[in-house]
């Protein structure tokens, strides 16, 4: 089933591809155009780090090139997002190049850059690039940590291809850790998001990923089947390293299949492309594949040849895993030339290199595990204290007999995984229940505001049609009336005029009133849809409108007794501005909600003679900006919590009555959709106000 | 007889001339309009004891129904004290309950059967 799958999910792929290729060139190509005609200079910033992203895949360097001149352009003109978005992708080029220390510390800057912006999903992106250098430096611990963090954050902002990114990351990341039950959740749903959002490379990468899940699970034909995808989709790409990195996987499956000359071969192959490429970390891993398959057609000289090369090199970029297993095929090469001074001097560097890897991962469990209940850490006491006994034991013998016990450490290592599988097996259920909490509360949210709109729709469509039914019910009156005026032998033409006019007024009142009640509808259908994405011109006088009532009517069908007056103060001055509706109207009717809630509030916890609920909106031009002010004189926010406000789950209502989520979202919808402004001022038992400011 | 209605709606004025119409052309009914609360108490003002009848909204912005009923039990019930029906589109009880207690002499839900609002007229007149 799986297998027709993803057969005919491939097909399909390749027929898009051709179009693919050229689009992405296209992209660049247009982007290049534009740069060369972008006057602002904030502007060239922004076209620059379009480019950055665009070439990121295709060409490293360029990538790097345009990632600079941003970054310089931005400090020039002090462009605070503009340079925190270049060092992100400054960081990105360099960790695509395997310079691992300027990555970190370009991500990490971006990363301040982004919270004093207060971008939690430029943090978050940080967070997942973080997350993969961390897998590629075998700091797990950080890279487990750094990745759930990112995936929180991306699910909050349903960021898909934050989302898909730090899924296929984890999925990475668990392949390491040894949980591939979990690994396969990950990569399975990561190919699902990939292929929606038509990401073929991505695939491309995931194909890989899975037969390397499946290499290390030991199911070579599985895992064979997945790099032949992974390299076909390559090919059709046009991206020989895609290609080559599958190759290289491909030929270590080989030579543990017996087919070490296949895998000479396979390897020869992808070496040629990797170093053409300069992709240093998959040559390192290459060569180790190549001395492997070497040794196992007895060639031990070109055994200890590739493998001293891959030695080297991974020794060079901090390679930690690589190093470990050239060490090993070292050590067993020179045994076989009967070098045995060199072979232990090997061995000893491989357990080393494996004492390290191992210690790093009992470390990020216990970091987990702290997190966890107490039960948990327990177990984690266990667990530290039964590889402490294992690694002892591990010197002991590597010590005592050297070479001939390879098998002994081979056992120690598949049990302490067994150990991680575990442990990760309970680390996985927290975080299910974790997520489902989170993805309710989101859940909720968005019922709470339709909740809140279904009762000011029904009233507010009411109203009309009464006036519609009425309305036509007197014209039928009306035209009996003038039916018997012309029946009478002497009618009175004034009185049959005044009719007719009565009667024209009112048609135009049905289809005014008519066309109130589908405005209505239309609005509320706007409401429900997921935000397009796209600006329209909007009237913003008429959504502030619209949407102050719905909020007033929801409430009042909640709380019959509730009443205040409201009026918006339009500004007629006011031509359409380009926003995105829905969302508008999501975030006036929550600042709407919460200040009738704050009037209410008051209304009720300190009644004070002559006290009238009160809440309005003002709509203005200033300075080429539309600026609506929502006003109320409702309880007002304590100084102290002013800064949490539009913080994510902050919420000062009665437990299960609010899901702290409404004021984070609306100030994602103006700061990041809108590129505006959302300011609170506020006086304790005075009144609030929201100023939203709207750039033209 | 004299009827104030007062409602928010400005088409409300047209609907109730035309539901009226013969009624008004035969003098049997004469009707007032305010837009709000604060409109009819200065309309009432203006002419004390001539209204007999209220027709009032109960959601109105700025002054409620309720408070308007409040204001008119309180300073305009000189005998004969008027008769007062209020409206609204929320027919609960509680709504229904507060205005009896408030002084109400009926209580309509919208949307308004006029054939019936007018027979209760009459049976005032």
């Amino acid at each position: 089933m799986r297998r027709q799958w993803l057969l005919g999910v491939t097909c399909l792929l390749l027929l898009t591809l051709g179009y693919r290729v050229r689009a992405q060139d296209s992209l660049i190509r247009a982007l290049t155009r534009q740069l060369a005609i972008t006057k602002t200079d904030t502007g060239r910033v922004n076209r620059l780090i379009d480019l950055a992203n665009a070439s990121t895949d295709t060409n490293r360097v360029s990538a790097l090139q345009y990632s600079n001149e941003a970054l310089a352009l931005a400090r020039a003109i002090n462009y605070k997002p503009g340079i925190a978005m270049a060092q992100f992708t400054l960081g990105r080029a360099y960790s695509n190049l395997n310079n691992y220390d300027r990555a970190v510390s370009y991500l990490n800057a971006a990363g301040d850059g982004f919270s004093q912006l207060q971008d939690s999903l430029g943090v978050a992106r940080v967070q997942s690039r973080l997350a993969w250098v961390s897998i590629q430096r075998g700091d797990y611990a950080t890279a487990f940590e750094l990745g759930q963090q990112s995936l929180r954050v991306a699910e909050q902002r349903n960021d898909l291809l934050l989302i898909r990114q730090t899924h296929s990351h984890l999925g990475s990341l668990h392949i390491l850790l040894g949980d591939y039950t979990l690994a396969l959740e990950f990569l399975t749903t990561a190919m699902d998001e990939h292929e929606r959002a038509n990401d073929l490379r991505s695939v491309c990468r995931t194909l890989n990923a899975l037969g390397e899940l499946y290499r290390l699970k030991g199911d070579p034909e599985k895992a064979q089947n997945y790099y032949d995808k992974s390299i076909r989709l390559a090919e059709s790409l046009q991206n020989p390293l895609l290609r080559a990195e599958a190759e290289s996987n491909l030929a270590a499956v080989e030579t543990e299949q017996g087919q070490p000359l296949a895998a000479i071969r396979t390897a020869h192959r992808s070496l040629r492309v990797l170093l053409a490429e300069g992709a240093y970390e998959v040559i390192a891993w290459a060569q180790t594949v190549m001395a492997r398959a070497q040794l196992a057609t007895n060639r031990a000289d070109s055994a200890v040849y590739y493998g001293q090369k891959s030695w080297n090199l991974s020794r060079q970029i901090g390679y930690k895993e690589v190093i470990r297993d050239a060490s090993q095929i070292l050590a067993q090469s020179y045994a076989r030339q009967n070098d045995y001074q060199r072979a232990y001097q090997y061995q000893q560097t491989f357990i080393a290199y494996n004492d390290t890897l191992l210690g790093a991962q009992t470390r990020q469990q216990l970091t987990i595990l702290q997190q966890n209940a107490k039960a948990a850490e327990q177990q984690a006491a266990a667990i530290l204290q039964a590889e402490e006994d294992q690694r002892q034991q591990q010197r002991l013998i590597g010590a005592l007999i050297g070479l001939g016990l390879l098998g002994v450490v081979a056992l120690v290592l598949w049990r302490s995984n067994r150990q991680q599988t575990r442990t990760n097996a309970q680390l996985r259920q927290q975080q299910a229940e974790l997520k489902a909490a989170q993805n309710q509360l989101i859940q909720q949210e968005k019922l709470a505001s339709l909740g809140e709109l279904t009762a000011g729709i029904a009233h507010e469509i009411q109203n009309p049609l009464n006036f519609v039914n009425n309305f036509a019910e007197v014209s039928v009156e009306l035209i009996d009336e003038i039916a018997d005026e012309h029946h009478k032998p002497n009618p009175d033409p004034q009185l049959t005029d005044e009719l007719l006019t009565d009667l024209r007024q009112n048609l135009q009142k049905i289809s005014q009133h008519g066309g109130r009640a589908s405005s209505i509808v239309r609005g509320m259908l706007q409401h429900s849809r997921a935000s397009s994405g796209q600006r329209e011109p909007t009237d913003l006088n008429a959504l502030c409108e619209e949407y102050l009532r719905l909020a007033y009517h929801g409430l009042r069908a909640k709380d019959k007794t509730f009443n205040a007056s409201f009026q918006v103060d339009p500004d007629p001055a006011l031509g359409p501005v380009q926003v995105m509706p829905q969302d508008l109207g999501r975030v006036l009717l929550n600042l709407y909600t919460n200040a009738f809630y704050a009037v209410q509030s008051r209304q009720k916890t300190t009644p004070t003679a002559g006290y009238q609920p009160e809440v309005t909106a003002q709509v203005r031009l200033e300075n080429d900006q539309a600026v609506i002010r929502i006003r109320d004189n409702g309880t007002g926010i304590p100084a102290a919590l002013l800064s949490k406000i539009f913080q994510p789950f902050f919420t000062t209502k009665p437990t299960g009555e609010g899901t702290g989520l409404g004021l984070s979202l609306a100030y994602d919808i103006i700061t990041k959709g809108h590129g505006g402004t959302l300011d609170v001022d506020s006086h304790e038992g005075q009144g609030t106000t929201f100023t939203l400011k709207l750039p033209t | 007889m004299k009827i104030l209605v007062v409602d928010d709606e400005p088409d409300v004025k047209d609907l109730f001339e035309q539901r009226f119409r013969r009624e008004v052309r035969n003098g049997e009914f004469e009707l007032a309009f305010a837009n709000s609360g604060e409109e009819a108490i200065t309309y009432l003002s203006s002419r004390p004891s001539e209204v007999v009848l209220i027709l009032s909204d109960i959601n109105m912005p700025g002054m409620s129904g309720f408070e308007l009923l409040r204001h008119i039990r309180a300073d305009f019930n000189a005998p004969p004290p008027p008769v007062v029906m209020m409206i609204t589109a929320y027919g609960d009880p509680e709504s229904q309950q507060q205005a009896a207690t408030l002084g109400a002499n009926d209580f309509l839900t919208k949307p308004l059967d006029f054939t019936v609002l007018k027979e209760k007229l009459r049976t005032i007149a």
